[in-house]
């Protein structure tokens, strides 16, 4: 075959890879500058007297910041936990990790901790995230494949499910266990600068490492052996699965609380637009990720400006739809 | 287990008090008192409304016009309201900001980072955590003096209602889901000064103080009060209150409806619902349907 | 020199079941060495071993005078190529970035692929004749169509080594031949080849050496018309068979099952 035609070839793909690409970002890129022009003072980005400057430094931009910062956590650890487990209805809570945070932070709502210092509960909930890593990590075993690590999260998952029920259910006074609910039910108001630079390195941290598994994922599209006979560390690849999604993940869950769906419905949508390629997966998500929590927080300050619907509410909603859609598309591509 | 996580509760308040950092904003001397105050809470609303100007109030909460909730629906309107969110709060320019322990926390910590004046005012359990909210209150929007007025108005109340006499009728006060209130609470300092005795005190209750609707039907008190009408809540949380057993309960013995917000917060005003049980006591006691 | 992948007395247990037992094979570039057996003998076993995949518990694998587990996984990717017989494919990719998988131990970390890498993966994928399906998702190929693709990862790897495990499973007679064309072929190029196979006719047409595995352990070992007996058949896979000449190449035909 001559030159010309099989590098046309290989650049048409990464042609229509690209675009893409760029596509997200700009779309992410938009929703992040909304989410700066939105809020309820207002539609526009403040200006003029030093209240507006504070309004727009110390709470617009520290919330569209951990919008995009933590929608693209969840979207990347949602594509890789995909592409690990070969199974597109995988998501980021089925290691457990979130289910931690969440039960790190409802504790020091419980203990009153969060009342007392105010940087209580995104730490507390770091906490969690790290003790449910470490745990799956001695549960699974060192050997552990796939299916043992998920295993292993969902019994994680649901011992700290229980136990954030159970601290509910306990609750010293009706005000905790409003506060505790609302805070799981995911949202971003009035999260400031503290923890931008509490979540952003972690996050960071945890993602970079997400994104060295891409390779390995694609090798895994031939399953396990043919994977590892091409270079795919098996141990190497879980740990770093494990401590990537433990911090990015973590991390987003302590400041924010429970915001679901993300980490599903996105690499899901995407993975058709990258060829189902789980490598090229991993970027798109990021973006997408961040799009759709950055979008979701401006739809909800637009429509619902005084009511306490909550960003965790909001990604549900998108959610159900989505897998209605799911079902139909599926009973119609299976045929009559 | 409900005493080992109020210690494990205390030794993390302990701990955290330590790491907490800043000066107690409620202890800074200010040379003119607040004039642009906003109240973030529906509890802290009735209160400021007391002691204060509506001139010097810049915003109470949205629930402050509630009447299932609030006492001062009528001083509250025409007041700017707000949902407690920190960008609408900055929007005003406030002075200070008075809010309730275990609410919005996302927004206290931010505002207190701003470096705005932030009250926080205890949960009261009692009528001295009452009386102790009223007074830290005054001391922030500097109204000391009106303080004390409304909480000798309210010591002079309860010894006007105090019960004549050593009989103690029961009582429970029962609301939708099945909660009734026990030791530690307003309601049970309500029944104590008007001069009943709790049943909810001679149980254990369950978590969130629930006494099982068994419980009132096998030995009904001397008086039901009721803090939500039946059919209030269409939900299952009133079902208790809608219960056959529970209506027969009421229906031939002496029970009467309290208004929720007479003793939802920490106000004054609780000396209403002392006096009103005070009424009954003494009716009850007349028509000697007693268990004494 | 990493002529020679050699296996020695290599024994498995897996989950408490004694697999391969001493079982040792050497295997040089140039050859073509089939492993036979009847289902459960212990072939796939045996072939993740030398192909590096699985540390027996007993004895060796190595690579010239290196022991397999002395080597990193790409560098083992690098040097033998495995290909499962596990046809499943869990996404969708196409026809070429699945054959550009095979590239993946040659790649730098961060790179795209190089001029090299698609070479390989042009010549992998005319070499099993899947150049026309080249943009077509996987899904949409019939299944010896895949197990072609498939096959042409493992060629892109360009590895001194092939392990294959019953590569010929589904594909018809013309595509079984050129299969082994290929195989032929890279011998030629200094190349090695060890496959897992039922078709006896092809192993004897073809392979240099036969391993002939019984329970687990290795009941013959040499060139086809020495192990390919009907004695040997009989005991080992419990069937009456004749092994004749055609056209001069040797035919195996099972005749029935020894009660």
């Amino acid at each position: 075959m001559s030159e010309a035609v099989k590098s046309t070839h290989d650049r048409t793909e990464s042609r229509t890879a690209f675009p893409v690409l760029v596509a997200l970002a700009a779309v992410a890129g938009l929703a992040f500058l909304s989410s700066l022009l939105v809020g309820p003072s207002g539609i526009g980005l403040p200006h003029g007297s030093r209240t507006a400057e504070l309004i727009f430094t110390e709470i617009r931009l520290p919330r569209a910041i951990l919008g995009a910062l933590i929608g693209g956590a969840l979207g990347l650890a949602g594509a890789v936990l995909q592409g690990y487990l070969r199974n597109p209805l995988a998501e980021p809570g089925l290691l457990g990790i979130s289910g931690g945070a969440a039960l790190g932070a409802v504790i020091a709502i419980h203990s009153g901790a969060s009342a007392a210092f105010a940087l209580a509960l995104p730490l507390g909930g770091l906490a969690g995230a790290a003790v449910a890593a470490s745990a799956i990590m001695i549960l699974a075993g060192a050997r552990s494949g796939p299916l043992t690590l998920i295993l292993a999260g969902v019994a994680i998952s649901s011992l700290v499910g229980a136990l954030t029920t159970l601290a509910l259910n306990l609750s010293p006074n009706p005000f905790a266990s409003v506060e505790m609910l609302f805070w799981l039910l995911g949202s971003l108001s009035d999260r400031s600068l503290v923890h931008v630079w509490l979540a952003a390195p972690l996050i960071i941290a945890g993602s970079a490492l997400l994104l060295t598994t891409g390779r390995a994922l694609d090798a895994l599209t031939l399953g396990d052996e043919a994977a590892q006979n091409l270079g795919v560390n098996p141990s190497s690849l879980r740990n770093r699965i494990v401590a990537g999604t433990a911090l990015s993940v973590g991390a987003a869950t302590a400041v924010s609380g429970t915001i679901g769906f993300v980490g599903l419905v996105v690499p899901h949508l995407l993975r058709p637009l990258v060829g189902h390629e789980p490598r090229r997966l991993l970027p798109a998500s990021v973006f997408g990720g961040a799009a759709l929590v950055l979008i979701a927080d401006v739809a909800l300050r637009v429509f619902a400006p005084l009511s306490e619907v909550r960003l965790g509410v909001v990604t549900a909603l998108v959610g159900a739809p989505f897998f209605l859609w799911l079902v139909i598309k599926t009973r119609r591509d299976l045929g009559p | 287990m409900a005493t080992l996580c109020g210690l494990f509760r205390k030794l993390v308040l302990g701990f955290t008090a330590l790491l907490a950092a800043g000066p107690n904003p409620a202890f800074s001397a200010k040379a003119e008192p607040p004039q642009r105050i906003v109240s973030l809470t529906v509890c802290t609303d009735q209160l400021v409304l007391d002691l204060v100007p509506r001139s010097r109030i810049a915003a109470v909460s949205y629930l402050a016009t509630d009447p299932t909730l609030s006492l001062k629906v009528k001083e509250a309107r025409g007041l700017k309201r707000v949902r407690g969110l920190a960008e609408e709060v900055l929007a005003l320019d406030p002075d200070l900001i008075i809010a309730q322990e275990y609410s919005t926390t996302a927004t206290v910590n931010l505002l207190r980072r701003l470096k705005y004046r932030v009250v926080l005012v205890p949960l009261a359990t009692d009528f001295d955590g009452l009386r102790r909210g009223i007074r830290v209150i005054a001391r922030a929007v500097g109204e000391e003096a009106r303080g004390d007025e409304l909480i000798a108005e309210f010591d002079e109340r309860l010894a006007a209602a105090q019960p004549k006499g050593s009989e103690r009728p029961t009582a429970v006060a029962y609301q939708v889901n099945s909660l009734a209130s026990g030791p530690g609470s307003l309601v049970d300092a309500a029944l104590q000064a008007a001069g009943f005795h709790n049943v909810a005190r001679d149980r254990p209750l369950g978590p969130g103080g629930r006494l099982p609707l068994e419980a009132i039907v096998a030995d009904p008190p001397d008086l039901v009060i009721l803090a939500n009408a039946a059919d209030e809540f269409r939900s299952t949380v009133g079902d208790n209150l809608r219960h056959p057993a529970f209506a027969d309960v009421i229906a031939n013995r002496p029970h009467m409806q309290i208004a929720m917000p007479l003793w939802l917060c920490a106000t004054p005003k609780m000396a209403e619902a002392v006096e009103e049980l005070g009424v009954m006591r003494r009716a009850l006691l007349k028509s000697g349907a007693t268990h004494e | 020199m990493t002529d020679m992948l050699q296996a020695k007395d290599v024994s498995v247990r897996l989950s408490g079941r004694r697999v391969l037992q001493s079982v040792s094979l050497t295997v040089r570039a140039g050859e073509i060495v089939a492993v036979i057996g009847a289902n459960g003998a212990g072939k796939s076993t045996f072939l993740k071993v030398i192909a590096g995949l699985l540390i027996p518990g007993e004895g060796s694998v190595s690579l010239g005078k290196q022991a397999l587990t002395a080597l990193e996984p790409r560098a083992l990717g690098r040097e033998i190529a495995y290909l499962p017989q596990d046809r499943t494919v869990n996404w969708p990719l196409s026809v070429r970035r699945l054959v550009g998988l095979g590239r993946l131990p040659h790649r730098a970390p961060v790179a795209g692929p190089s001029a090299a890498d698609l070479d390989a993966i042009e010549k992998a994928m005319a070499a099993m004749d899947v150049l026309r399906f080249a943009n077509r998702p996987v899904d949409e190929l019939s299944g010896g169509e895949r197990a072609r693709v498939l096959l042409a990862r493992a060629l892109a790897q360009q590895s001194r080594f092939l392990v294959a495990d019953e590569p010929n499973t589904g594909l018809d007679p013309a595509h079984g031949l050129t299969l082994f064309a290929q195989f032929v072929r890279m011998a030629a190029l200094r190349c090695a080849v060890i496959v897992a196979l039922h078709d006896l006719s092809l192993a004897a047409r073809y392979c240099h050496r036969v391993l002939l595995l019984k329970d687990g352990s290795a009941l013959a070992e040499g060139p086809p018309r020495f192990v390919l007996t009907p004695e040997r058949l009989a005991e080992a896979y419990g069937v009456r068979a004749t092994v004749a000449q055609i056209d001069g190449w040797p035919v195996v035909v099972p005749i029935e099952p020894i009660a």
